[in-house]
């Protein structure tokens, strides 16, 4: 311990007054190290760049992956079970072992008939995936009446609970290659499908019910007076016809308008409706139904002499013809697009208006309340668009949703501003319950 | 089987859909206190309007025709129409607009009774429809046992009648006093004014928006003040 102290202090000694000799280039050199730092900040920056574009693409390929046949495993042409000693009649360890089974279960009720200790593993047999559905199926409690084409090989374990002999019954040789060739095919056929729908056969029809709400209402604020009705539209206890033209077409308004404030409100229409689909070809279907709409706006007037509100309520009912593409699954959630129209017409309208004018200067007052049944001349015809998703819950229903907009033609509906004649496009949030069957 | 019904159900539903035009009923209830409407004789029955409203009643049928008048009312659904767009009103008070005087000349040089306030009624246009009346209103300083007759005097010698006309406005006094002090009164007073079409060049429009200068007394000390108002003068 001592002498090592004593080293360090003849080290100390001798090194105490040494200097490092500073290069001639160190300040450059010093500069270039800055640089570096920046430039790695630089590559870090993109290195963060590339690693989250690296998860995208990782994500994206696992959905394609995943969105690959699945039931690959499933293919495999084995038979296994694990059987008693006494019952093993036949033994041939030839071939070889294609497939490994898993963990045994031990021996169960069901099984004591045949004597056998059965595996309650599902084994699997090689399918032509030409999408139609395939039908698991388990070993058989026959296993004595082994095809000709299989063999059978017999492998003997030891356990704790003592020897127990397995029984591998596997095709021979020939069938075997035959089985993995229709494997190999059938995956070349269905790996260039890239993203494929499910297997199963979809099914022709489905029910669904559905609820729409539009994203976005229409507002406007402006000075000028504004009303629901156009001119057109008032009712004929409001004004005159032919029979009186003496009143018919000049107005006698002592309103002052130069302070009015107008404001007018659609909301979003709100829809609820019943629709079936027929599938046509494979990913494409064709859907119909009955859907109700509730329209609602409002307009009001507010001067310094006049004040009026009006609401009016629309509801209608529309019979949309849609085309739903399947475009994508991701394992087993699939999106689609859809492209239709509608044609809707009212069933009930319901058009209010209170208003109240004062003229301090006259001493004169006038109120009104207005409560009519309304309609609209003409049906209403639409054409929409969007992009969905849905996503299978239990046996045949579905969770779907979409997201898309319509766009509201010119029904020459005039005597009415709804949300319709005033937005023509309205984009919308759709969703739903699907019952395939 | 399910699909056979399902469309059968929905084609019913959509048949019904577009055959609803049945629905022109609701309850409404409109009111009204001491507002201005025209009676006129339609069909030789006298109804009282404003432009957007008709209405009648035993009351409105007994008063003068192409007359202005001041009306509170009421009416409702229950009371239904007596004709087409006539509907039949409740009326609780009713009230004549008088006449006033409208001359196409120069105003008398000799002071006339003062207004203590004017007012020309706005938004009524100068039109046959409503008898090519201009309603103005007014106070004065009534003495009991007076009475004030309001006229108005254009002279038709104004080069720029089309865009603003000068009017001079008047109240000519009758009857005596009997007391020293009188009190505020209103007053209101409909003129005839179909001759100032005559002065007024439309160049091909239905109506024409015109500035109209009122001239007069104001106040106990008499002092002239000019109001100018716009109004609007249909040519039919």
């Amino acid at each position: 311990m001592n002498q090592k102290d004593i080293f360090k202090e003849q080290l100390k000694s001798v090194f105490s007054d040494f200097e490092a000799p500073v290069p001639s280039d160190g300040w450059e050199k010093v500069e270039q190290s800055l640089n570096a730092i920046r430039r790695s900040r630089i590559v870090r920056r993109n290195w963060y760049m590339g690693s989250a574009a690296a998860t995208v693409a990782i994500l994206l390929g696992s959905l394609f992956f995943f969105n690959l046949p699945q039931p690959v495993k499933r293919d495999l042409p084995v038979f296994s079970e694990e059987m008693t000693p006494e019952k093993t009649n036949n033994v041939d360890t030839q071939g070889a072992e294609i497939a490994k089974n898993g963990a045994a279960e031990k021996n169960s009720d069901k099984n004591i008939q045949t004597g056998y200790a059965r595996p309650k593993q599902e084994v699997l047999l090689a399918r032509h995936t030409s999408k139609k559905k395939i039908e698991l199926t388990t070993a058989s409690s026959d296993l004595e009446k082994v095809p000709e084409k299989m063999v059978t090989v017999e492998r003997s374990t030891e356990n704790e609970a003592g020897t127990t002999r397995e029984r591998i019954v596997q095709p021979n040789q020939d069938e075997i290659d035959r089985l993995i060739q229709e494997f190999e095919n059938a995956g070349k056929a269905t790996l260039f499908e890239g993203l494929a729908l499910e297997e199963e056969k979809s099914k022709p029809f489905m029910l669904a019910l559905n609820a729409r709400g539009g994203l976005t209402s229409s507002q406007k604020t402006v000075n000028s007076p504004m009303t629901l009705r156009s001119a057109s539209a008032v009712s004929p206890s409001d004004k005159a016809d032919n029979a009186y033209p003496a009143y018919t077409t000049i107005p006698f308004n002592t309103r002052s308008v130069a302070d009015n404030v107008a404001e007018m409100e659609h909301d979003q229409p709100v829809s609820f409706g019943i629709t079936v689909s027929k599938t046509i070809v494979e990913r494409l279907s064709v859907e119909t139904g009955l859907v109700y709409t509730y329209l609602f706006s409002r307009a009001k007037n507010t001067s310094v002499d006049f004040q009026n509100q009006e609401t009016q309520h629309f509801h209608y009912l529309g019979i949309p013809v849609n085309l739903n593409y399947n475009f994508l699954n991701i394992g087993r959630l699939g999106l689609f697009a859809s492209f239709g129209g509608m044609v809707e017409k009212d069933i009930y309208g319901e058009f209010r208006s209170t208003g109240q004018s004062v003229s301090t200067e006259l001493n004169s007052t006038s109120r009104e309340v207005v409560s009519t049944r309304i309609s609209q001349k003409n049906p209403q015809f639409s054409v929409s668009a969007g992009v969905g998703v849905f996503y299978p819950i239990y046996g045949g229903f579905n969770l779907y949703g979409k997201v898309g907009g319509a766009y509201y033609f010119d029904a020459k509906n005039y005597e009415y501003k709804t949300i319709y004649t005033d937005k023509k496009i309205v984009f919308d949030l759709n969703a739903g319950i699907r019952f395939d069957f | 089987m399910y699909m056979r019904k399902l469309i059968l159900f929905l084609s019913a539903v959509a048949t019904g859909l577009f055959l609803t035009s049945c629905l022109k009923t609701g309850d409404s209830n409109f009111s009204g206190q001491r507002e201005f409407f025209y009676i006129t004789q339609l069909e030789g029955t006298q109804v009282a309007h404003n432009g957007g409203f008709a209405m009648t009643s035993n009351e409105i049928k007994t008063k003068e025709p192409d007359r202005w008048y001041r009306i509170s009312w009421s009416w409702s659904t229950e009371n239904g129409m007596a004709s087409t767009n006539v509907h039949n009103a409740m009326i609780t008070e009713i009230e004549q607009i008088p006449f006033g005087t409208y001359l196409q000349q120069e105003a008398p040089l000799e002071p006339m009774t003062s207004f203590l306030n004017f007012n020309m009624v706005g938004g009524l246009p100068i039109s046959a429809s409503f008898g090519d009346f201009l309603i103005i209103q007014y106070e004065w300083n009534k003495k009991e046992g007076e009475t004030v007759q309001a006229k108005l005097y254009g002279n038709t010698d104004q080069p720029g009648a089309s865009d603003t006309y000068t009017l001079e406005l008047r109240l000519e006094k009758s009857g005596t006093s009997t007391e020293t002090s009188g009190k505020t009164v209103e007053g209101f007073a409909a003129f005839g004014m179909g001759s100032l079409r005559n002065l007024i060049s439309f160049n091909g429009q239905d109506f024409k928006d015109i500035q109209l200068k009122f001239n007069y007394y104001k106040g106990n000390s008499g002092q002239l003040t000019s109001v100018t108002r716009s109004v609007r003068v249909y040519k039919n």
